[in-house]
């Protein structure tokens, strides 16, 4: 007899049905697998023969035959073990399904027949929920909030094989219910603030306008003088993630495993900061087998904090100018291509020498020329043009470190922010396009300072040789200034600030003392 | 159902029926350990030798019906019965 069950896999950020085929046919015993499973989708025989023979049930002495249909396409993760061990159930009339035709099953099995949650369950459900022929989706308990993330589908959770088959032949089934709106809704929140941190007003308010520009910034300074911890706190400023954004996010995450299963839903901004050893594909995606997402996606609509910038390898940070243009990334494969999502904003940081303490009031600097040369010479020019805002932190004078903790809080900043947003969204008339991605003729359109904003920006260029980029990048810094104070004209006020976030990139590439 | 039955290739020990499964049995005795343990005498080989064994007995019974392979293991004094001891290779 031959059964038939649905299940997905997932393929770079997208998931495909797939249709499990059973066959148990008279002939000598044998459990063939066809349909191009990868390496762990073959192992799945020897858990489903334990899984079933310890639910109860028996593995038939026979001879059937698993197909995983599309045939043609690879079939990653151990998410097939539940269909194939009720596909093999089914057709071997052990089980005799009541309306299983319109639903999906997905879990990985363990020995003694337990279902165990596993990854990539969010995207299955989004491809399932678009094809009208599925209603519902049989998963393991863990996955089961995530799972009902997309809401037009039922969701049933189960966690053993025996669960499922009982679930298989009752005729009345009864869905989770999980609220997501409220649930968006209710964690939605952070725990850093700005408030915490003590001090560097500079560092601060070109945050500030990073985020209501989506521009990039380098923050330079001592160690301690609390780069990390500026970073950390940016996604408490930039606006709200809306739904769709964190379900987004989430679908990384979700193909990533790295849901737990009491966080269905990633509902605030992420910042990733990997470690300067990262790899190529880890930062960008690759891998062996299918491509899976890397750092810059799992920073998606979030922000990507790399610390220490120079120690990375230049391969790493040179793969980081597609996706800081584009906002995805490409992955090439001679078979497929994939492309991921990867908008996020970059916060770099670097100490101004390789001690840290170069232009440091208090601790000497104990680097040569030549070796402060050689450090800086490590990040290309075409990634540091990437970058809009320069900031020079400083440590925290005795007075500012003593003081009690004050300061603006995020959320005051956040409504400026939303502000200077809002302006944006009108000139462009849409919400996600910012100052920082403005083209020439954007900047040209958009970017008109006053006479005596021009004649500060003329003398600028002549005292710090700004290059044509440059010139371009601190009129859009200008914008976003302007847009900040609620200015529709760019004012001296608004250029010269924004000229400040510049000038340090140029004494920094032309290697001098700061 | 038949015993040693010999085909071109091999022999099964011992051919019958469990309920409505037909069982081929493969007998091994050791008088003692000094070759190892009965059941570690299966090898491969052998497990293919019985599989045609198996489908030559089929065949020419005209059988249709599930099957399986049992090891029966004899040490001095112990037997020990595995069913459905293996798959045809």
């Amino acid at each position: 007899m031959i059964s038939k069950t649905l299940s997905g896999a997932v393929i770079g950020i997208e998931a495909m049905i797939v249709e499990v085929q059973c066959d148990v046919s008279r002939g000598m015993p044998k459990f063939k697998m066809v349909g191009l499973p990868e390496k762990e989708v073959k192992e799945s025989e020897e858990r489903i023969r334990s899984a079933i023979k310890n639910s109860g049930f028996s593995f038939p002495t026979r001879r059937i035959t698993a197909n995983l249909a599309p045939a043609d396409q690879r079939k990653e993760g151990v998410g097939l073990d539940l269909p194939i061990a009720c596909g093999i159930l089914e057709a071997s009339e052990q089980v005799q399904p009541e309306g299983m035709e319109n639903v999906l099953l997905i879990g990985e099995l363990s020995l003694d027949g337990e279902v165990r949650p596993v990854s990539g369950v969010l995207p299955v459900a989004l491809e399932a929920a678009e094809k009208e022929s599925i209603e519902g989706l049989i998963v393991p308990e863990g996955n089961a909030r995530e799972a009902a993330l997309v809401g037009s589908l039922d969701v049933y959770p189960v966690s053993s094989l025996t669960a499922a088959v009982d679930l298989f032949q009752e005729e009345e089934r009864s869905p989770i219910h999980f609220d997501r709106e409220r649930y968006f809704e209710l964690k939605e929140g952070y725990r850093e603030d700005f408030s915490d941190v003590k001090g560097q007003q500079q560092a601060k308010r070109a945050l500030e306008i990073a985020a209501a520009g989506g521009h990039n910034v380098l923050l330079s300074g001592p160690p301690g003088s609390g780069k990390s911890m500026l970073a950390k706190r940016l996604p408490t400023i930039l606006p709200r993630l809306t739904f769709e954004e964190a379900l987004s996010a989430t679908k990384i995450y979700s193909i990533m495993g790295e849901l737990g299963s009491d966080t269905p839903l990633i509902t605030t901004r992420q910042v990733r900061s990997p470690h300067h050893t990262i790899s190529y594909a880890g930062m960008v995606g690759g891998g062996h087998g299918n491509p899976s997402p890397g750092e810059i996606s799992l920073a998606h609509k979030g922000v990507l904090f790399l610390d220490e910038l120079p120690e990375f390898s230049r391969k790493v940070l040179e793969t980081l100018r597609q996706p800081l243009e584009e906002g995805s990334i490409t992955i090439a494969r001679s078979s497929t291509s994939v492309r991921f999502p990867a908008d996020f904003t970059l916060i770099a940081a670097m100490n101004p020498c390789p001690c840290g303490y170069l232009g440091d009031p208090v601790k000497r600097c104990r680097c040569r020329p030549h070796e402060i040369r050689r450090y800086r010479k490590k990040i290309s020019g075409p990634f540091l043009d990437r970058i809009d805002i320069f900031v020079d932190v400083q440590r925290l004078k005795k007075e500012e470190m003593l003081a009690k903790v004050d300061g603006e809080s995020s959320s005051q900043k956040r409504e400026r922010v939303k502000r200077g947003r809002e302006k944006q969204r009108l000139r462009f008339d849409r919400a996600d396009f910012h100052n920082s991605e403005m083209g020439p003729s954007q900047v040209e359109e958009f970017c008109n300072p006053e006479s005596e904003a021009s004649e500060l920006l003329e003398g600028a260029i002549d005292r710090f040789g700004f290059s044509a980029r440059s010139y371009h990048k601190v009129l859009k810094v200008g914008r976003t200034v302007a847009d900040l104070a609620g200015s529709s004209r760019i004012g001296p006020e608004h250029i010269s600030e924004a000229i400040q976030y510049r000038t340090f990139k140029e004494r920094l590439l032309n290697g001098e003392g700061v | 159902m038949d015993r040693n039955y010999q085909s071109y290739r091999g022999e099964v020990d011992i051919i019958s029926l469990d309920g409505d499964c037909l069982v081929f049995v493969e007998v091994k005795a050791r008088s003692n350990l000094r070759y190892g343990r009965p059941e570690e005498a299966i090898t491969e080989k052998k497990k293919r030798r019985l599989s045609y064994c198996a489908k030559n007995w089929i065949y020419r019974n005209e059988y249709e019906g599930s099957l399986r392979f049992d090891v029966i293991a004899i040490e001095g004094k112990d037997l020990r019965h595995y069913e459905n001891a293996f798959e045809p290779p």
